[in-house]
């Protein structure tokens, strides 16, 4: 019986403060990581630009980013010098719809063809993830 | 002269007499001016925020008797009569009230002074239609980059109750630094009457509205979409601290409020107002181009607060 009493309460709470957003801006520029794609050594680019209002809501009223995210993989080949293997741009937003909820993450972003993105709590990338070559290339800043 | 030429004119007498309606109110008067031409006497009523004339006579001994007369009621709570001519009201008489004609303590007649009794309530208008009649009514040059949203929705508010009696409230609009950020927006906020009528809202805003609108209607207007909702708010400070979980929010508030300063000052100080101020409303009167003549009385000549 406790443990009901304190699940529901939980429950309460958390929908009570689901209405809560900060409203973080991220911030715009570029950064660049190391990762390895493939067994190479590659730089992971990424630029973030266009943040703007998505001029929509979730269903508790709080407003949504979108933004627009540049990755590029550059493969170090090493005496052959280094090979672009992929530039691409995704359309993100936090604005996560399930089912009839929508909900706004301020620290979340996703586009719908399957790239994802990180922030902190200052606005500033935290990670990226995105598909590429059947596998989900992830860097993290 | 024959019987038929009198009868013609009584008729016409009686026909101009019945155009000017006669009336009276008890009142406080709260300034006297002269019109520019120096031809007529301003009496500004506190009770309703009207404007009666008196005309001057041409002779200046007796223009300064008439001048003595009515200034020595400034301040005084009088029964003022008048007859209503077309636009204007003619003051006809000016007196003391006669004993039990009034009890000053209970009556509230200076709207142009704080009274910590009054509580403001807004009128309630029947229907949609009565909203439509006082939205065509209201003053417009047409002229939207002339002058600002605050004052043009003051000399409206104000026109409503002294020349409808009409008490309304106005709605404010403000924008928060993500939606002025992000979307390169000049404006904070934007304000224009609201009333009620058969139980919805409308904004009467002269200047970007072509009809009384329902509020979330209004505000989506300025978002360019109706996905986006503008919480209420009642205190300024849940605007001033919320500037990017929200992208606006709107405040109703009195009349009497002519800009977010006073919004401020209520909130922050505590200063309450329930009352018009002569300099905000010489200074809203001045929004409206060409319209110096329909405002005499709310305007000494004398430079107002901002231009």
């Amino acid at each position: 019986m406790k443990k009901i009493i304190a699940l529901s309460a939980l429950f309460i709470m958390s929908s009570a403060f689901a209405s809560d957003i900060l409203g973080t801006q991220v911030l715009k520029g570029n950064l660049k990581t190391a990762i390895v794609v493939n067994g190479q050594p590659t730089a992971c680019k990424v630029e973030i630009d266009n943040v703007k209002n998505m001029m929509e809501e979730d269903s508790y009223g709080n407003p949504a980013y979108k933004l627009q995210l540049e990755v590029k993989l550059v493969a170090n080949e090493g005496k052959e010098g280094s090979k672009t293997l992929v530039k691409r741009s995704f359309n993100l937003n936090n604005l996560l719809v399930d089912g009839s909820t929508s909900t706004v993450r301020d620290f979340d972003y996703k586009s719908a063809d399957g790239a994802t993105m990180k922030i902190n709590a200052e606005g500033r990338l935290v990670s990226v993830g995105f598909p590429f070559e059947n596998q989900i290339i992830r860097c993290s800043f | 002269m024959t019987i038929k030429t009198w009868l013609l004119l009584l008729s016409c007498v009686l026909f101009f007499q019945s155009q000017a309606k006669a009336d009276s109110v008890i009142t406080t008067v709260f300034n006297v001016f002269e019109n520019t031409e120096k031809t007529k006497l301003l009496v500004l009523s506190a009770v309703d925020g009207r404007v009666y004339k008196v005309a001057l006579p041409t002779k200046s001994k007796e223009a300064k008797v008439v001048r003595e007369r009515i200034t020595s009621f400034l301040g005084q709570v009088v029964k003022l009569s008048f007859q209503v001519n077309g636009t204007e009201a003619l003051l006809t008489d000016l007196r003391y009230p006669a004993p039990g004609e009034v009890d000053a303590r209970t009556m509230d007649l200076n709207h142009f002074q704080y009274n910590q009794l009054r509580q403001f309530a807004p009128t309630e208008l029947k229907n949609y239609e009565a909203a439509e009649k006082l939205f065509r009514e209201m003053l417009n040059d047409g002229d939207k980059n002339r002058s600002q949203c605050f004052k043009r929705a003051h000399m409206w508010v104000f026109d409503m109750w002294s020349k409808g009696n009409v008490s309304s409230q106005k709605i404010y609009m403000f924008y928060t630094h993500r939606y002025r950020n992000l979307e390169k927006f000049d404006w904070w906020f934007h304000v224009a009457p609201l009333v009620t009528a058969g139980g919805v809202e409308y904004v009467m805003d002269g200047t970007f509205m072509k009809k009384p609108t329902p509020v979330k209607e209004w505000y989506s207007w300025f978002l360019h979409t109706n996905k986006i909702t503008c919480p209420e708010i009642t205190s300024f400070n849940q605007y001033n601290d919320n500037q990017w979980n929200r992208l606006c929010y709107i405040m109703k508030t009195s009349m009497y409020m002519f800009s977010p300063v006073d919004i401020q000052a209520r909130d922050n100080q505590g200063v309450e107002k329930n009352h018009w101020e002569l300099e905000e409303l010489q200074d809203a009167r001045r929004a409206f181009k060409n319209f110096e003549k329909s405002y005499e009385g709310l305007d000494n000549g004398k430079q107002t607060i901002t231009h």
